[in-house]
């Protein structure tokens, strides 16, 4: 074979990031709730940090490029690093700017109490640890979900709703594999929103004539090993009046974003957003709507028009009577 | 090799529009063709859990089959032959067909793994690939895209200028019947040449000793009924207690390779072979299989009929192929079963290239959890690199 391959730089960057800053590209918690207009409550929203993390990584791709496109000797392992934390800098970019991803989990909030729910979140929330656990990082995994779980038990935190599918995969699923005597019930923001309009708590309606969407499901929704999630998300676009087409892959047949393998092979991640976001667009629908940071970020990112992409939770929000 | 050149590899292909649309060809085939198959033959969803049933049990019992295979064989005169590594399948057979030689050899996975081929053609001995796919890529000396349709990436215009570069005369890119029936009546000069004929097995059957081979060709009929040394080659993992099991897996493979039915299922019985005086070699190759057997984390990838429904389906491998995953086995399953051939350090960028979608388990018959897998293989793969970063800059 090929010869024994050593760990390469971009990925060690992220492990030494995550356990030095609990934060891949160096964002301390405070910054990663900067969202939070809320109070910490026994039910809070946990955005595990990821639409924070995306609008950086869609607003400052070009960067993290230098870094991402080659896994190793693109630019000195030093450079690598500069450009790997530049937590400080980023959260500025987010303070001064905004951000359309990260806007989203005070939308959901927004909506959540409007549907006469207690629920708050957290003045300092930690980056969920999805890229120590992808990337095999297994033993600091540990090490880094039970900091996590101090931060939840700090604040007496009961019950976690998440809005993505891989905080809601890690902290339902995965999470209590790692940490002894794990106790927090973990709500799908999905599952709330379907109650609300079934109790009547919540009425929506955005009925834009004209205007055809189609459903990108995410991969650990549609084909989660643990609970597959593929009619929900349909349903609520039908509870807000819309018209909506399905592509050639969809549901359990449906295709990833190229998200995943962003932090180091990102040229073929690119081109697996271009051919998703071929296969969407091509089914004729005028929006694309999805419901995952990362797809958002990884579709965004090779879209022709930005407005084109729009997260379940956008849609949501707008559609409050 | 470096995490860069394999970047590179990967740029090549995406920027080889001959391969991206014979690829991209074969895989839309794919997708619509599995769904009508499906749909068609409802009762294969049912024979495919049977089938993981069958391969469970079989690979609980493993070395007592091997045992059995080992005995039947010995009594009724065929040489078996057990394996440990590459190596030793290659000098098994050097030493039996030695130089100077014409061997025969179909499509075979396991000759693909321990490179036969070339090992056979550096001793002196002249090897021909008796399927048209693997015949391209012998002449065009490449290696194959995927394990049941290996040469895909090649467009009828590239076969033309191969087969014209190779074999000595021009060839019509337009004319595909021409080429075929050249390459037809070149290999049956060389059947009738051969000394040898080696073959694989899809499955194989211990009772009494015997492999079932699925192919469309004919090909392999022919490689083992012409020259009179036969050696079927084969791994640890094919054995199942009975013909019968091998017949429903073979049914499922076929289906989920996207046939609704193939060609032909050859059912050889080793008995017969040897009555009509066949020298009849099986060697079984263990090559770090039994050592995934061992691994309650990896069992599952053992399961693999090897159908290649989750290589057409793989994201990954609909943009750039057989470059992702081991040298004989791509995709997701590839990456795994490779890992325990070549050892988790040399797998490392196709580890980190998989997307983790989850297709491959919708995709495959078996229900195999890959995904799983090559997160924990990462993890293996994490402590193991470690080790070898003493010296980090």
């Amino acid at each position: 074979m090929k010869g024994a391959y050593k760990l390469p730089e971009s990925i060690l960057i992220v492990r030494d990031n995550i356990l030095r800053y609990m934060h891949p590209l160096g964002l301390s918690s405070k910054d990663c709730s900067s969202w939070c207009d809320g109070e910490p409550r026994e039910t809070i929203i946990y955005s595990g940090c990821l639409y924070t993390t995306m609008e950086i990584v869609h607003s400052r791709g070009s960067i993290l490029n230098m870094v991402t496109s080659t896994p190793d000797k693109k630019i000195t392992p030093k450079l690598a690093r500069i450009f790997m934390s530049l937590g400080p800098i980023y959260r500025r970019v987010i303070s001064k700017r905004g951000g359309r991803i990260y806007d989203i989990p005070r939308k959901a909030l927004a909506i959540l109490n409007h549907m006469g729910l207690e629920v708050g979140c957290l003045p300092n929330e930690p980056y969920v640890g999805v890229l120590l656990y992808e990337l095999g990082f297994h033993e600091e995994f540990r090490e880094y979900v039970n900091r996590v779980y101090d931060v939840f038990k700090e604040y007496g935190v009961k019950r976690v709703v998440t809005l993505d599918p891989h905080t809601y995969e890690l902290l339902k699923y995965i999470y209590p594999k790692y940490i002894d005597g794990y106790n927090l019930e973990i709500l799908n923001f999905l599952d709330l929103i379907l109650e609300g309009i079934s109790s009547g708590r919540l009425k929506l309606k955005l009925g834009h004539e004209n205007i055809r969407y189609v459903f990108h499901d995410p991969c650990h929704y549609s084909k989660s090993r643990y609970r597959k999630i593929v009619d929900e998300p349909r349903r609520i676009l039908d509870s807000l009046g819309l018209e909506v087409v399905e592509s050639r892959k969809s549901r359990e047949d449906s295709m990833c974003c190229g998200g995943p393998i962003e932090t180091y092979f990102s040229i073929l991640a690119k081109k697996v957003a271009e051919a998703r976001y071929g296969d969407l667009v091509s089914t004729g629908a005028d929006k694309i709507v999805v419901s995952c940071p990362i797809c958002l970020s990884s579709l965004l990112s090779v879209s022709d028009e930005e407005s084109k992409v729009l997260d379940l939770i956008d849609l949501v929000y707008e559609g409050i009577e | 090799m470096s995490w860069a050149d394999y970047s590179k590899e990967i740029a090549t292909v995406l920027e080889d529009e001959v391969s991206r649309l014979g690829i991209k060809r074969t895989v839309d085939h794919y997708e619509e063709d599995i769904v009508k198959i499906l749909e068609e033959y409802p009762e294969t969803l049912e024979l495919a859990k049977e089938v993981r049933r069958i391969r469970e049990e079989a690979l609980s019992r493993n070395a007592f089959l091997l045992d059995k295979l080992e005995s039947k064989c010995k009594s009724l005169g065929v040489n078996f032959f057990y394996a440990e590594g590459p190596h030793d399948v290659l000098k098994y057979i050097s030493d039996l067909v030695g130089k100077g030689k014409t061997i025969v050899k179909s499509k075979s996975m396991v000759s693909e793994e321990v490179g036969l081929r070339k090992y056979l053609e550096k001793i002196g001995s002249e090897v021909w690939e008796t399927d048209l796919g693997e015949f391209i890529l012998q002449l065009a000396d490449d290696t194959p895209m995927h394990i049941v349709t290996p040469s895909i990436h090649y467009s009828k215009e590239r076969v033309a200028e191969v087969f014209s570069k190779r074999l000595g005369e021009s060839f019509d890119p337009t004319d595909v019947e021409g080429m075929v029936r050249f390459f037809s009546n070149f290999m049956r000069r060389k059947y009738f040449e051969s000394e040898f004929g080696v073959i694989g097995s899809n499955s194989l059957g211990v009772e009494e000793p015997a492999s079932l081979l699925i192919h469309n060709e004919g090909n392999i009929t022919l490689t083992y009924n012409t020259p009179n040394g036969i050696i079927i080659l084969t791994d640890l993992f094919k054995l199942v207690p009975s013909i019968k099991d091998s017949i429903k897996i073979a049914l499922v493979t076929s289906r989920y390779a996207g046939y609704r039915i193939a060609g032909y299922y050859d059912v050889i019985y080793y008995r017969s072979l040897v009555e009509r005086g066949k020298d009849l070699h099986v060697v079984v190759l263990d090559g770090g299989r039994e050592k995934m057997l061992r691994d309650k984390e990896f069992f599952e990838a053992a399961l693999c009929i090897k159908c290649g429904a989750c290589m057409y389906k793989c994201t990954v491998f609909q943009l750039v192929g057989g470059v992702f995953g081991g040298p004989a086995y791509p995709s997701g399953i590839g990456t795994v079963i490779t890992s325990f051939l070549y050892g988790v350090e040399n797998l490392a960028p196709s580890l980190y290239t998989c997307l983790l979608d989850g297709r491959c388990v919708e995709a495959c018959p078996i229900n195999i959890d890959i995904p799983s897998m090559i997160i924990r293989l990462r993890s293996r793969y994490v402590s193991k690199a470690s080790s070898l970063h003493s010296g980090l800059p």
